[in-house]
């Protein structure tokens, strides 16, 4: 088999007593591009200087298709890198920029032109070889961005937060085209990101980081429907949360004892850890019961807001009193409105028990 | 309650326009003024300092000028100093700004201390110190002229260069390095460049301040190695007429003709004004 495009296993990296990375491990295949999603300060952008070679690794070990780059200085490692501000070299032409590593290689003047203009025509940037950077748009930058760590043919690519500095409808047009032209390129491909809708648009599967670990890897799908703690639960999508214990009954099922005194039925649970608790998704619960929602509690509607394609219910549970919005397509003919009574309804395979964590 | 801004309010502001501009104009006379009076004086046809404005102009203190051959030594002496002054003090200056803009090592604030200190300490205290310490003779005049005037000037190159630097994402560099550039080579190909604007205006600042350097140059010079200035200062000393005028005209119209070539080729704005990096 052959070996990873990208292995990070036990990666630690403090400053001073404080570890930024605490024994990160990932495995990323050979053309496939993961994100790396997290919230700010999680260490996912000191993963990706480590794996630069900006930072020094404090114990270990990253491979790049197997071979260790760990004592490698950053300039022989040869790693594409989008950075954030993009950091294109303002005193240069566009194709000043793209040539910048060829040239560092000694690559003849001939090839440095061909590779130019075949990443030009990929970027969709033809015929702006001589502009500087100050006078593209900042999607164009970044494209140029993308160009120039290219070039260089890197094993392996890192973007940090490659659309963070556009303005949203830029960002949702971009999302598609940079995905396109990584599929296209098909190098091994690692994006920091804290945006999810960007991770899941982006990436073949996402690893989620925090407090300087990696605590899920997966799929978006798998991601979202499989959480395995209540950390990836509530940073991707919405979640309700309940605290409590949870008591086995048959092999596969399960009671759920919230702390507030709601009892679920919920499946069994992966997780062995000793806190856990219940997260269920909001679209996951019903307004009209159906019948596989073997867990119904009766509740009033207190308030509707009204969203464009989307109505979100706010219901006062009787039993306990706590809030909960429930969103439904604005054209569902089973809404209700302020004052009514309701029943709200999930199945035992949409209530999942993770770890509190 | 009364919402509605008051006439007051809108009164003081029109009254703070008028003032601000009536400081300018103020500022730019005085300014301004002594420049075009001693430009007048120095074609004054008269034998002594007389009434202004002069009754017949000639071209007498030009002459007297370049007549002196004190003068003419002092500026040749002074051209010399000042260049080589900013050559120094700009490749002292611009490395040291260059070592503690990049890194965050022991001391480092200590020795941009040492580096601006010159900027606080009177010059006249370090022309004495200099004085006194080359006071055995140990170099010629010349010699200890430079030694001073890069004193007093590295203060300014550090700063020029370092608040270019500052400007200079540190990505940039990294960017470089990505590529596969080694350090030394991402810091002459992006780095440099970039702080170019700043190092030149600094390099600026060191001739000009060497040029017309007066306090620490009166410990150094001797009888056969006079800067212009100090030559001035004697000649004023001794027999005070409008040759000073002649030569205050003469430099004044040196520095139009270079602040205009210096527009030209780097843009007035990139010397003196922000100086630094920008996107």
């Amino acid at each position: 088999m052959r070996p990873p495009g990208l292995e990070l296993a036990g990666v630690v990296k403090r400053f001073g007593s404080h570890p930024a990375v605490d024994g990160a491990s990932l495995c990323v295949q050979r053309g496939e591009i993961v994100t790396l999603l997290g919230p700010s300060g999680c260490g996912k952008t000191t993963t990706l200087r480590l794996i630069a070679g900006f930072e020094k690794l404090e114990a270990g070990r990253i491979t790049v298709s197997g071979a260790d780059i760990v004592k490698l200085p950053p300039f022989r490692r040869d790693i594409g890198l989008v950075f954030q501000d993009y950091a294109l070299f303002p005193h240069m032409t566009v194709a000043q920029n793209i040539d910048y590593g060829m040239r560092q290689r000694g690559v003849a003047r001939m090839d440095r032109e061909k590779r130019r203009l075949d990443l030009l025509r990929l970027v969709r940037l033809d015929g702006l070889e001589e502009r500087r950077p100050a006078a593209l748009s900042g999607g164009q930058q970044q494209r140029v961005a993308l160009a120039r760590a290219l070039a260089i043919v890197p094993r392996l690519l890192l973007l940090d937060e490659p659309l963070s500095n556009l303005d949203a409808k830029l960002r949702e047009a971009l999302r598609v085209e940079l995905r396109e032209i990584l599929r296209t390129v098909g190098t091994t491909t690692l994006v920091v990101t804290h945006d999810q809708v960007e991770a899941i648009g982006i990436a073949d599967r996402i690893a989620l980081m925090n407090r300087g670990r990696i605590v899920q890897i997966g799929t978006a799908r798998e991601i979202y429907e499989e959480p395995t703690t209540r950390f990836v639960a509530e940073f991707v999508g919405q979640s309700l949360w309940f605290t409590g214990r949870f008591e086995p009954d048959g092999d596969r099922q399960g009671r759920f004892f919230a702390d507030d005194g709601l009892v679920f039925i919920a499946e069994r649970p992966i997780t062995s850890a000793h806190r856990c608790g219940l997260s269920v998704r909001p679209e996951h619960i019903h307004l009209a019961p159906r019948p596989d929602d073997v867990n119904r509690f009766a509740a009033v509607v207190e308030r509707v807001h009204f969203f464009g394609a989307e109505l979100v219910l706010h219901c006062r549970l009787d039993s306990t009193g706590r809030m909960i919005a429930v969103p439904i397509r604005s054209d569902d003919p089973t809404t209700a409105g302020p004052g009514d009574r309701v029943e709200l309804g999930v199945s035992s395979a949409r209530c999942r028990v993770v770890a509190d964590e | 309650m009364k919402l509605a801004i008051s006439g007051w309010r809108i009164f003081e502001d029109h009254a703070a326009g008028v003032i601000f501009r009536l400081l300018l104009a103020a500022t730019i006379a005085f300014l301004v003024l002594p420049i075009i009076v001693s430009i007048i004086l120095s074609f004054d046809n008269r034998e002594f300092i007389g009434t202004f404005p002069p009754p017949k102009f000639s071209l007498r203190w030009y002459r007297a000028f370049v007549d002196n051959p004190s003068y003419l030594d002092g500026l040749v002496v002074s051209l010399r100093l000042a260049l080589l002054t900013a050559v120094i003090s700009t490749a002292a200056g611009a490395g040291a700004a260059i070592a503690l803009a990049d890194a965050q090592w022991r001391g480092r604030d200590l020795v941009e201390m040492l580096f601006l200190s010159p900027k606080f300490v009177p010059t006249v205290v370090i022309g004495f110190l200099l004085g006194f310490a080359t006071a055995i003779h140990v170099f010629d005049a010349f010699t200890r002229l430079v030694m001073g005037h890069v004193v007093i000037t590295i203060p300014f190159t550090v700063r020029a260069t370092l608040a270019s630097l500052v400007g200079i994402p540190r990505s940039l560099s990294e960017a470089a390095v990505s590529l596969g550039a080694t350090p030394w080579r991402a810091f002459l190909d992006v780095t440099l460049p970039l702080a170019r604007t700043g190092i030149i205006a600094g390099a600026l600042m060191a001739f000009v301040l060497s040029f017309d350097e007066v306090a620490v140059s009166i410990f150094l010079t001797d009888a056969y190695t006079q800067t212009l200035p100090i030559a001035l200062v004697a000649e004023m000393r001794a027999n005070l007429n409008l040759t000073v005028a002649a030569i205050s005209t003469v430099f004044a119209a040196m520095a139009v003709v270079i602040v205009f070539f210096l527009d030209r080729a780097v843009g007035l704005d990139n010397v003196i004004g922000r100086g630094m990096y920008r996107g």
